[in-house]
């Protein structure tokens, strides 16, 4: 055995340009792996910040407020009704006033169950203090201590948005509601034993998680958690999107290693006869390959991890010693991915059976991709049938239509005709090699149609983004922070030409909170929603609320407001609102009574080029107040946009680099063994200019057909992420805009990137020789 | 004379150390000789042969060719574009395997220099000889059809399309049978003859060397 991991190692320096290859594919795949690892983990925990934590999986809104509802369902759960559910708690919410700001309030029956609610996360030693008039506080801006209208905070909790966490008693009192509760929040059995997949896959189960399966109650409407925490779904969803371009960043990693491993495995073919004549076993010869594939992926592996920590800390994406378990985690996985590859690669080239293992899988494989796309199909399937169908479209390139396509260009290869023979040989030599390059060819074109993907859906959503930004911030001044803004004040002032003051309050709708806003909604504000006719009096809402609650056009939007009153208006509109998926309507303000409700916020239309002076004139009388002009809202939107998806860009251009690397093994490996091929060529009289020349021709082919195949399923991916991704994840609506750029960037980088990867291992090679 | 070599020597680097593969080499070879050059395992045949058809540099001496029809020439004083042209015009190569490209026809790889030469009218001649050796029935096959004799009958008809004044051709039986062999190097012969070209063999083959005109041992 001594000999045979000596020649091994032998061969691996040897060849050491092809080693140098597939580390570095490895070492980039690994890098992948980790980074967007450790950026989903830091994603979900800073979401997760922006909102409360719940492990709670549904909500049976209680219309009637009545606790004695929640008694009713507690007995059909003890009765064993719900053997599913572990714990039922009811739940109170409303809005307090505290110091000026109108803040949220949840009042939980501690005693039902404390796992898994936000109080967990505040250490509370002593829980029975919480039933005492006391708050455990969720946001910036208090302090241990505060008094609350006679509560007092005992706790805090770090997070970006201000709420307060009561006893159910404490609740009850605080928002004048004895004996009422709100809904009853129920928890999965078992929904815990999900974490460990959670840790490895982030994303994976709090994007899922948010769909818990339908439950039945008679007598009750249970409701997916979702709808009513959406920030949870929101960080879930962005964790999940970043985990789609990790899976396909290790598939194209995965067949870049497996590829390269595997033809440095059947260059050795002759070698292995040999060494069966000479009566070595088939398991030691395939033990040694073992040994040379381990030594590869740990070092390609612990190189890329080392590449990721650098990366993260560069960018300043993350603060690593916050987060070393998911950086050990992520290191660890990305590691086992290779190595994992490596081996399999490794047992199946060395395996005699190769070929029928290989039809069995392909088979087999063929029949998962079709399912995944049948079953993705259904919108049931939600955001992971969506995100299957990505991997099933990805499977199809790979096993169908690569395949498919390098039968067609072999056979109209072979009917042309061409009269140079130089040429004619040139043709038959880049379709040879797009034919040798199957595996690589497949990886590299999912690559690219990842990048064409995605930037076609950025793109897209970036011009619906655009367009909206267009219709809501029309020329004008935003104010924040304006309560103390009197508007007849400012509407006395020459150069304002119209103030418009919004008023807002958080209402509940169906048992489940619903913002909501109040203004004119005359048909300058109404455009900007693009809505353009005429109205009476009505509301218009987001796309998310209409989802969430089952409403459309027409339907009555009925909102129950603090202190028993009541907002019931018909719905004109429904609009697409981007940056969150929470609820939202917008009522006008001539149809209800807006007394109560909190108005910080106005536009205000300026006199032409008089802009600058009312701002400054109101920031002089008004010093508290918060003033942007909209075109600087308009800039920061899309700055804070192009920033969001920066990392999804860097992740597809980690995809095409390693495919790239990969193309560039596989170039090498071919030029490798093409020197006799070349020896013959110059005996005969081909200059080196000649050479270069044709190796160029056959490259840039090489590239164009790549980059060919990668286009229909770079629109495809597009589609997917506009049609059915986003839709599911965020219910956000993207018209898909075919950009011819757009596409074509992705597409040129893929043929300039195959014309340097085939040419440079052969110049390599020419200089060598 | 056609060639004649003065004092030729080649050496090779391998890291620090140099070696001479061949030295002080000097003999002539005339036009429309069939000349063998034998010798061990590593003596330099097949780098003679790659001096001689100028794929090699010349670390020593002089080679001189002349070509009756033609100024006398050096090869070691010419540049790469002149040995690129020499190669092309006045030479054909018969390797031991791997004589044809595999991306192009039997057919094709036999009128290959006549394109790169421009000599197309030989175009006919070319195309019978192809018959003559017997390959009418395999002349649109690919090389990973043929079987090794096809192939070496294949490359003879390459080498001597253009009609080039030295046909080189290193262990062209090297990896045929007894029988294949011999039909060959009839073929070889017949067609180097009737070309009027001279032959330059390396080779162990006593079937070979019993048919060159003059054995040069190394």
């Amino acid at each position: 055995m001594k000999y045979l991991f000596l020649s091994q190692l032998r061969d691996l320096r040897r060849h050491w340009l092809v080693t140098l290859c597939v580390v570095t594919s490895l070492a980039l795949a690994a890098m992948g792996i980790a980074v967007v690892h450790v950026a989903s983990v830091e994603t979900i925990r800073t979401m997760e910040n922006m909102g409360i934590r719940t492990d709670f999986q549904y909500v049976v809104p209680i219309e009637s407020s009545e606790e004695s509802r929640y008694f009713e369902l507690r007995r059909i759960w003890r009765a064993g009704a719900l053997p599913t559910i572990e714990a039922t708690v009811p739940v109170l919410e409303g809005t307090t006033e505290s110091g000026g700001r109108l803040v949220p309030v949840i009042g939980i029956d501690l005693l039902a169950d404390l796992g898994g609610n936000p109080v967990a996360d505040a250490n509370v030693q002593d829980t029975s203090l919480l039933t005492t008039n006391s708050l455990v506080a969720l946001g910036s801006g208090w302090k241990v201590g505060d008094d609350v209208n006679g509560s007092t905070v005992i706790a805090l909790v770090p997070s970006q948005n201000s709420l307060l966490i009561a006893d159910l008693a404490t609740a009850q009192s605080l928002l004048n509601r004895p004996g009422q509760i709100d809904a009853v929040w129920m928890r999965r059995k078992g929904a815990d034993g999900f974490s460990f997949i959670e840790q490895i896959w982030p994303g994976l189960i709090t994007g899922l998680g948010h769909r818990a399966p339908s439950l039945k109650v008679e007598g009750f409407s249970v409701q997916s958690m979702s709808n009513w925490n959406p920030t949870h779904s929101f960080s879930g969803s962005i964790a999940f999107n970043l985990s789609l371009l990790g899976a396909l960043a290790i598939l194209v990693s995965g067949f870049i290693a497996y590829e390269a491993c595997s033809s440095s495995v059947r260059r050795r073919q002759l070698e292995m006869q040999r060494l069966d004549a000479l009566g070595v076993s088939q398991w030691q010869i395939r033990s040694a390959f073992f040994i040379g594939a381990l030594l590869i992926g740990v070092i390609g592996s612990v190189l890329g991890i080392g590449i990721a920590i650098a990366f993260v800390q560069l960018l300043e994406l993350v603060d690593i010693t916050s987060i070393l378990d998911a950086v050990v985690l992520g290191s660890l996985k990305a590691v086992t991915v290779c190595i994992g590859t490596l081996v399999v690669a490794v047992y199946v080239a060395t395996s005699q059976s190769e070929r029928r293992i290989r039809k069995s899988v392909y088979g087999f494989l063929v029949a998962v991709c079709a399912g995944l796309l049948v079953w993705g199909a259904f919108p049931r399937s939600g955001l992971l049938g969506a995100f299957l169908v990505v991997v099933g479209l990805c499977m199809v390139q790979v096993l169908v239509v690569v395949p498919a396509f390098v039968a067609l260009v072999n056979r109209v290869g072979s009917a042309i005709s061409l009269t140079k023979l130089t040429w004619l040989m040139v043709l038959r030599q880049a379709i040879k090699q797009f034919q040798a390059f199957r595996i690589p060819v497949s990886a590299f074109s999912i690559a690219i149609a990842t990048a064409i993907g995605i930037s076609l859906m950025v793109s897209s959503f970036r011009l619906n983004f655009e367009d909206l930004l267009d219709l809501r911030l029309r020329p004008g001044l935003q104010l924040a922070n304006a309560s103390e803004v009197e508007l007849g004040e400012l509407r006395g002032w020459d150069d304002v030409v119209k103030v418009r003051p919004y008023y807002r309050t958080i209402g509940r709708l169906t048992g489940g909170p619903a913002n909501l806003r109040a203004t004119d909604l005359d048909i300058w504000e109404t455009f900007r929603y693009g809505y353009d006719s005429p109205i009476e009096e009505g509301a218009m809402i987001n796309r998310q609320l209409a989802i969430q609650h089952n409403l459309r056009i027409g339907d009555r939007l009925q909102v129950d407001l603090p202190q028993g009153r009541q907002v019931s208006v018909p719905i004109f509109h429904v609009f697409n609102s981007y940056g969150s998926n929470e609820g939202q309507a917008i009522v006008d303000i001539a149809a209800i009574d807006a007394s109560g409700w909190i108005r910080d916020r106005m536009t205000i239309q300026v006199a032409d080029g008089r802009q600058d002076e009312v701002r400054r004139r109101i920031t002089e009388t008004f010093p508290n107040v918060i003033v942007t002009d909209n075109s600087e809202v308009r800039s920061v939107a899309l700055r804070v946009f192009d920033q969001t998806f920066l990392l999804t860009n860097a992740i597809a251009l980690v995809a095409v680099v390693v495919a790239v690397v990969g193309l560039f093994s596989a170039a090498l490996a071919l030029h490798g063994g093409q020197q006799q091929e070349y020896k013959l060529l110059r005996t005969v009289g081909i200059g080196d200019r000649t050479l270069v020349v044709s190796t160029l021709l056959q490259s840039g082919l090489f590239g164009l057909l790549a980059s060919a195949i990668a286009l229909p399923l770079g629109l495809g991916i597009a589609w997917v992420l506009c049609e059915m991704v986003n839709p599911r994840a965020f219910q956000w609506v993207i018209d898909l805009h075919l950009d011819p750029w757009v596409v074509l960037r992705p597409a040129l980088l893929a043929f300039g990137a195959a014309l340097l990867a085939c040419l440079v291992p052969f110049l390599l090679q020419r200089e060598r020789s | 004379m056609v060639i004649r070599l003065d004092k030729v020597g080649k050496r090779f680097r391998d890291g620090n150390s140099e070696r001479w593969v061949l030295e002080n080499l000097s003999f002539s070879i005339d036009q429309a000789d069939s000349v063998a050059i034998k010798g061990p395992s590593g003596c330099g045949k097949t780098t003679l042969l790659n001096l001689l058809s100028g794929q090699l540099e010349i670390d020593a001496g002089t080679v001189e060719v002349s070509f009756p029809d033609k100024p006398a020439f050096r090869l070691n004083e010419m540049n790469r574009k002149e040995l690129l042209h020499y190669r092309r015009s006045d030479i054909g190569f018969v390797y031991q395997f791997f004589n044809l490209i595999p991306t192009l026809t039997v057919r094709e790889n036999v009128l290959f220099p006549l394109e790169l030469t421009g000599r197309k009218h030989l175009r006919k001649q070319a195309l019978s000889r192809i018959s003559a050796l017997g390959l009418n029935d395999r002349i649109d096959s690919f090389p990973e059809k043929l079987s090794g004799g096809e192939q070496q009958r294949a490359a003879i008809a390459r080498a001597l399309a253009h009609e080039p004044s030295v046909i080189f051709a290193d262990e062209p039986t090297g990896n045929l049978d007894v029988e294949n062999s011999t039909s060959v190097a009839d073929l070889l012969w017949r067609e180097v003859e009737q070309s009027n070209a001279t032959l330059v063999v390396a080779t162990h083959s006593d079937a070979i060397l019993s048919r060159a005109q003059r054995v040069i041992d190394l």
